[in-house]
């Protein structure tokens, strides 16, 4: 939490673009999606969890920034001739500076209100999405046309892979950083006590408001990865059931914790599919069994499984 | 009247209806110890949450070195030079107690570009965690460098919180019932730093208490707070004697 | 004022008590442990649920598939709170974490209830409840009313009569008030704060399952039927989140203006409705409608 991050760990994110390069020719394309999808899920959950488990903001607006960077770079290339490669920072910023906005007013209410009044903005935003139609396609959706970066065409799965591994490893490298710096310092400091914050000098509402923005640039990113690989979207993918999703994903993997956000996110994100492979015949049971084990988690592992595995080791 | 190091000036300060300080008037001279005590809900912990600036005095000022408190916002006061320990010790209790004292840093403590690497960074985390680990050494918290601060025990947490609040090498020390909880022994050894830290170090502090102990060991000067109003005011061996205190305290007929 | 102009403030009334009931539940959840209970919609589905299979299964008359369904969906609210919520709380005090935590445990609830509605055949069919009478319309003045909107009101009426009653004159009541006031000093006076607990989390069950019920005849019932918890929330947050009394005007408010919205604006904007309330709501009175004036918290 302070100096900067080991040279161990971002040695693993080397590690992690190798794979995103070699992946791609063994595995089937059916695993490459799924990665694909993980990642940017990791992006969207990483993001989330720098604005609820370090800086102890209960918002859920998350949702909307990962619908504005996707309509947002959609668009940018599609009405604008703008490439991927200016598209998608630009989309990020866009999400960022909504978020900036959003995080200013809502760093004056209390948890259960600033939980309620940002998910009200995430609805407020799938309904513009829905209504919208002109830009966004409305509830039929938006063909998104497959992005080129650098002169190779994206849009497929094996194509796409390496560039969202890349994108991937520079979020978490940012994150690394974030979260021993000062800032990050600062953020941890506000979830634990404001008191102590704000008698040492930290101004709180800044803060706040920065780590908004911050987790909305991270949402804007993940939206820009989705277009890699997606050619199609439409507002159904913004909805509440996915901001839920997203949250049991860091808090089962561990609220606060790098490691457990991805843990997280690759558990639950892999869950559906394992059941759906394993459960043939029983398929209608899969909703059951994922509150079954969203409830079980809760009641032995309440720190999400990384606080777990620290405790255990901690020992 | 000479300017004050730091003075308060006919402070009001109300909660609703309950009126919780009344044209409250305060002088401390610097480097000296200055002790504020009453009996519980007298109003001393709102004189220290309106220098915070956590509450906004209807009435009165507030001036330290020369300028007003009270146009500040809370986070610009640690950049003075004040810093304060909490009655309820609050600690940043996910943070290791290395962190916290990084926390109490944060005023002394430059900007940089947090995303990535650079030497600026390298610089300005190198130095901070130079100063921690000294304080930590003076504060004989160093054992505990890496403890998560919720893990730590009463006597510790309190230590913790004043070396948070000595951080930030402030010029006006503001602490909160120091002494609640500690052993005698523990009392004398506070009583110690305190007298070192405004004798040797020039630090000017102003400590709510209770523990009469400590008040009367180390004050230069007591104030005493009765509902939100000053009702006394002098050294110690005048406080000790005076009928109004011994009444606030004990009730009317305690001293015949 | 136009014919259109009083129905869709009947009509508003009508929605608004059964968003009134959902939005009570809600808040004595919260109330009595500071989390935020997502399966709210999903206790009112079941209810849904269970009144049309007393009914048409168990072939009990309409008045008593209330407390049947109420009965089985309190077990199921208290079960719920002893079994898996004190099991997440631990032995510590409500830290942020733990809340969280809480919170995440009654998203499980929530996709388990959906789970086992879907699983069970009967529920492969849409269904409808028949309503509690159905005889012709009443007519008061130029505004139609069905006996179902009567009903709702007059059971929304009673039901909160009764909680009033329940919080304010008896023991129980009281001391459940008390506990979610100050968990420790209700432990120490000997109030047994597990059993206030599952208590509270019983009653807003059966709040929310007798509402399920009440709104079943007007709605097709289906598993995902849960997602009117949104509007509840809307309401809730309209009355502060704190007072019960709040979450009536809340909800009634919250129905007249979705049908004003309907009526003047247009019907697309009704489902954009509830959010802007909430948010503009927040903005202006951080602390919601009811919950008194913004005094500076004592540090």
């Amino acid at each position: 939490m302070y100096g900067a991050p080991p040279l161990r760990r971002l040695s693993l994110l080397l590690l992690l673009i190798a794979a995103g390069f070699a992946l791609p020719l063994v595995l089937p394309q059916y695993f490459l999606y799924l990665g694909n999808f993980l990642m940017t899920f990791a992006v969207l959950a990483l993001g989330l969890d720098l604005l609820l488990g370090w800086a102890g903001q209960f918002a859920f607006a998350h949702i909307a920034f990962f619908g504005i960077g996707v309509y947002a770079t959609a668009l940018l290339q599609a009405r604008l001739g703008i490439p991927f490669i200016f598209g998608m920072p630009m989309a990020a910023m866009l999400a960022g500076f909504i978020g900036l906005l959003i995080g200013l007013p809502a760093t004056r209410l209390r948890t259960v209100y600033l939980a309620l009044a940002t998910f009200a903005f995430a609805e407020a935003a799938q309904w513009v999405f829905n209504s919208w139609d002109k830009v966004t396609g409305g509830p039929d959706g938006l063909r998104i046309a497959a992005p080129d970066v650098f002169g190779y065409k994206l849009g497929t799965d094996p194509t796409a892979f390496p560039v969202v591994t890349i994108i991937l490893a520079i979020m978490i490298a940012a994150a690394m950083y974030l979260t021993t710096s000062k800032f990050g310092r600062a953020m941890c400091a506000i979830r634990d006590s404001e008191h102590v914050a704000a008698a040492s000098g930290i101004n709180v509402r800044g803060t706040k408001a920065w780590a908004f923005a911050i987790s909305a640039v991270y949402a804007g990113v993940a939206g820009g990865m989705y277009t890699l690989f997606q050619s199609f979207v439409n507002p159904d993918v913004f909805s509440f059931h996915q901001i839920v999703l997203l949250l049991s994903m860091i808090v089962v993997g561990g609220l606060g914790s790098l490691p457990g956000v991805l843990i997280g996110v690759g558990l639950l994100g892999l869950l559906p599919e394992i059941m759906r492979t394993s459960m043939r015949g029983l398929l209608v049971w899969q909703e059951f069994v994922y509150g079954v084990i969203l409830i079980l988690a809760m009641m032995f592992m309440p720190r999400g499984i990384w606080g777990f595995v620290r405790a255990w080791r901690g020992q | 009247m000479s300017a004050a190091f730091f003075a308060l000036r006919d402070v009001g300060m109300r909660f609703g209806g309950l009126r919780a300080l009344n044209r409250f008037s305060m002088e401390v001279a610097q480097g000296s110890i200055h002790a504020l005590i009453g009996p519980n809900g007298a109003g001393k912990s709102t004189v220290f949450n309106c220098v915070s600036r956590f509450y906004r005095p209807s009435e009165g000022d507030i001036t330290f070195d020369g300028r007003s408190l009270l146009s500040l916002p809370q986070h610009r006061i640690a950049g003075l030079g004040i810093a304060r320990t909490f009655q309820n010790i609050e600690l940043c209790r996910g943070l290791t107690v290395l962190e916290n004292i990084l926390v109490g840093m944060a005023s002394r403590t430059p900007l940089y570009f947090p995303f990535g690497p650079s030497a600026r960074r390298n610089r300005v985390e190198q130095a901070a965690l130079a100063d921690a680990e000294e304080l930590l050494e003076r504060t004989g918290l160093a054992r505990h460098r890496d403890t998560p601060a919720e893990q730590l025990d009463f006597g510790h947490q309190k230590m913790l919180d004043l070396a948070r609040a000595l951080a930030c090498k402030p010029k006006l020390l503001l602490l909160d019932e120091p002494a609640a909880g500690l052993r005698n022994r523990e009392v004398a050894a506070l009583d110690a730093l305190l007298v070192d830290l405004a004798r040797n170090q020039g630090i000017t502090i102003v400590l709510v208490e209770h523990v009469m102990q400590l008040v009367m060991a180390v004050a230069d000067r007591i104030t005493v707070l009765n509902f939100g109003e000053k009702i006394a005011e002098g050294a110690p061996a005048e406080i000790r004697s005076n009928p109004l205190v011994i009444e606030a305290y004990l009730g009317k007929g305690a001293h015949a | 004022m136009s014919p259109l102009l009083l129905q869709g403030i009947a009509g508003g009334i009508v929605s608004g008590c059964v968003y009134a009931l959902i939005a009570l539940s809600l808040v004595i959840v919260y109330k009595s442990s500071d989390v935020i209970n997502f399966a709210g919609g999903e206790l009112v589905m079941i209810g849904g649920y269970l009144g049309m299979f007393a009914l048409l299964w168990l072939g009990l008359p309409y008045l008593l598939i209330f407390p049947f369904g109420a009965l089985v969906i309190f077990v199921v609210g208290a079960l719920f709170d002893r079994v898996v919520l004190t099991k997440v709380a631990g032995r510590s005090v409500h830290g942020q974490s733990v809340l969280v935590a809480m919170i995440i445990a009654t998203v499980g609830l929530s996709y388990m209830l959906k789970g086992i509605v879907r699983v069970i055949p009967y529920t492969e069919e849409v269904r409808r409840l028949p309503p509690i009478s159905s005889g012709t319309p009443i007519f008061v003045g130029p505004v139609v009313l069905q006996h179902q909107d009567i009903a709702i009101v007059l059971a929304a009426i009673a039901i909160m009569a009764a909680l009033w009653a329940f919080f304010s004159f008896t023991m129980a009541g009281k001391a459940l008030r008390a506990t979610s006031q100050n968990p420790r000093a209700a432990a120490l006076v000997g109030i047994p704060v597990r059993t206030m607990s599952m208590t509270a989390w019983g009653l807003a069950a059966a709040l929310a399952g007798v509402s399920g019920i009440l709104l079943a005849p007007k709605l097709l019932i289906t598993p995902d039927m849960g997602v009117i918890v949104i509007l509840a929330l809307a309401a809730a947050i309209i009355g502060g989140f704190v007072s019960l009394p709040g979450c009536v005007a809340g909800g009634i408010l919250l129905g007249v203006v979705q049908n004003m919205i309907g009526v003047y604006v247009s019907s697309r904007a009704i489902s954009l409705a509830p959010f802007l309330v909430i948010m503009v709501v927040l903005l202006l009175r951080p602390q919601g409608l009811f919950a008194g004036r913004a005094v500076a918290k004592k540090v």
